[in-house]
């Protein structure tokens, strides 16, 4: 136990440590005393805390996590150390409903964006399981998820293909994935959908610890397969969905984080892989977020990328990857 | 001696009935080998125990409890299945994995556990990497640290020699005797079985089921599939 308690409390010395670099690093750095001031007192600095720098540190925070959190959930009910957040192809449907918001001619400000994105990764969700109703086992939902994602991704390239210029280049700019697009009005709804969805693997630590070995052994442990496989996949749907409305697609972060946080914590038990996933996520984001005028995906790839190699290779002998 | 199990009239099967209507009970501190060919039902009627099969008639018993009135949750305290074709993780560590076991953390428990089954050298090792034997006696310190009353292990000596097949069989008896519980262990390890079971459960191919001291069942010839007699 102390072991976890010294890892959580590094990790969380680093995500406050990057948490306040965010608020106070842009196009000009604010110390963050004055950054203290300025939310009690109304001052020059106010104005681009509340509507610039904080909404991008609490979408960074929830958004990452949030990923985080529904790759975690993915691999361990799919057994599959290579699914994310995107596998049931809500990342798709979310770019299909954008991308058809451009085909109808609405200009592509975050009214237009966020309704659009929202309504189809709902729609894909809704459709994938209710395909999946009428299967044994989640293979099949993995597959329709896949198959409903390609179909998604082919029709986006057929919008593209006929698509305007200036259509595509709004798109496009979506496609990249940006925190800083959550305005100040809509933090409290981002961040309390992420709560949401993260709850339902809270209650699940003992379903996520036990899915990996088959959905007979979770059996013998007494406890419901089916009920918390629904839960639990519709609750990783959601996460991804809610960030990608509010954010755009973001790869990397559901995929790698949760190796990256097997590799730092040194246990499977979710008790302290859960939120060491959703702090490290956070973390990561957040770190992406200091460079808000660079693509977003590109960026956390080239930090993250290196980053886990080096965790499975120093590893190697020590525990299997 | 407490009757932990009682089977009345069963049949069973994914679609239709394997075995004709049988009755057979375990009771506390006795080991019971459960014998007969491939696909006669040894796992399925360890399945219907743990209400993971279907019941097509008859009644099973847990103590004095319907098995059919129980949850999941109320079955998985009564009673541990040792499976021993497994799906094992990766990553998954030695300690982890018999905390499994546990509705809460207890690690004093899970290295009790260990030292019954003398695994608690690999406490911090990946599962993965255990030998065939050493992992099979780490899967039944899993389903010991749940210290329910009945133990039931599917086929655990099916990757074992000789000498591994031997010591489980002899960790079991021990484990049965001192800790009272009821032990019913399906296994082609005809020879063992009879050496080291109190009585014997035989499926066989033609649905007949007979169950009984060894001494019997070799006299009825119950056992010449085998070419035991």
């Amino acid at each position: 136990m102390a072991f976890f308690l010294k890892r959580f409390c590094f990790l969380a010395i680093i995500f406050c440590t990057l948490f306040v670099l965010v608020l106070s690093c842009g196009e000009t750095f604010v110390s963050p005393i004055v950054l203290i001031q300025s939310v009690f007192e109304s001052s020059e600095h106010s104005v681009v805390f509340w509507n610039f720098r904080f909404p991008l540190a609490i979408a960074a925070t929830f958004g990452g996590a949030g990923l985080a959190v529904s790759g975690l959930v993915m691999q361990s009910v799919f057994r599959n150390p290579l699914a994310g957040p995107f596998v049931l192809g809500v990342s798709s449907g979310a770019s299909l409903g954008v991308a058809l918001v451009g085909v109808a001619g609405i200009a592509l400000t975050s009214l237009g964006i966020l309704p659009a994105a929202m309504a189809g990764a709902f729609l894909t969700i809704f459709i994938v399981f209710a395909c999946s109703r009428f299967l044994i086992g989640k293979t099949g939902i993995l597959i329709i998820g896949l198959m409903v994602g390609y179909l998604a991704d082919a029709i986006v390239s057929l919008i593209l293909f006929f698509g305007e210029a200036n259509a595509l280049r709004g798109f496009i700019t979506w496609g990249m994935g940006s925190f800083s697009r959550l305005s100040i009005t809509n933090v409290p709804y981002f961040s309390v959908a992420i709560i949401i969805g993260m709850l339902p693997a809270c209650f699940s630590l003992r379903y996520l610890n036990l899915a990996p070995f088959g959905d007979e052994f979770v059996k013998d442990h007494g406890i419901s397969v089916s009920f918390y496989r629904w839960l639990n996949l519709l609750a990783a749907s959601f996460l991804a969905a809610v960030v990608t409305a509010f954010c755009g697609p973001i790869a990397f972060l559901g995929l790698a984080v949760p190796h990256l946080a097997y590799g730092i914590m040194k246990t499977t038990d979710h008790c302290f892989l859960l939120p060491a996933t959703a702090l490290l996520g956070a973390m990561i984001a957040l770190l992406a977020s200091l460079f808000p005028n660079l693509p977003l995906q590109a960026l956390m790839s080239i930090m993250g990328v290196p980053v886990i190699l080096w965790i499975l290779l120093s590893s190697k002998g020590r525990y299997h990857a | 001696m407490l009757k932990l199990l009682e089977i009345k009239q069963c049949q069973f099967g994914a679609e239709k009935p394997l075995l004709n209507p049988f009755d057979f009970s375990l009771v506390s501190g006795e080991v019971v080998a459960l014998l007969g060919e491939n696909g006669v039902g040894k796992s399925t009627f360890m399945n219907l125990c743990v209400g993971n099969a279907k019941l097509h008639s008859g009644e099973i018993f847990l103590g004095k409890q319907n098995q059919l009135d129980l949850s999941y949750r109320e079955l998985f305290r009564k009673i541990s299945l040792v499976r021993s074709h497994l799906q094992i993780p990766e990553r998954i560590l030695v300690k982890d994995f018999v905390s499994l076991g546990l509705e809460s953390r207890n690690f004093e428990r899970v290295k009790s556990a260990l030292e019954k089954t003398e695994t608690l050298e690999f406490l911090n090792r990946p599962l993965i990497t255990l030998s065939d034997g050493e992992r099979s006696r780490v899967l039944l310190a899993e389903a010991l640290v749940r210290n329910t009353s009945l133990l039931l292990l599917d086929e655990p000596t099916a990757f074992l020699d000789v000498p591994h097949s031997l010591a489980l069989f002899k960790l079991l008896k021990r484990i049965a005797q001192e800790e009272n519980k009821g032990v019913l262990i399906s296994t082609h390890q005809v020879e063992h079985a009879l050496r080291y079971s109190d009585r014997l459960l035989v499926f066989l191919k033609n649905g007949n089921v007979y169950s009984g001291k060894k001494d019997e069942l070799l006299n009825k010839g119950v056992l010449s599939w085998a070419e035991i007699s």
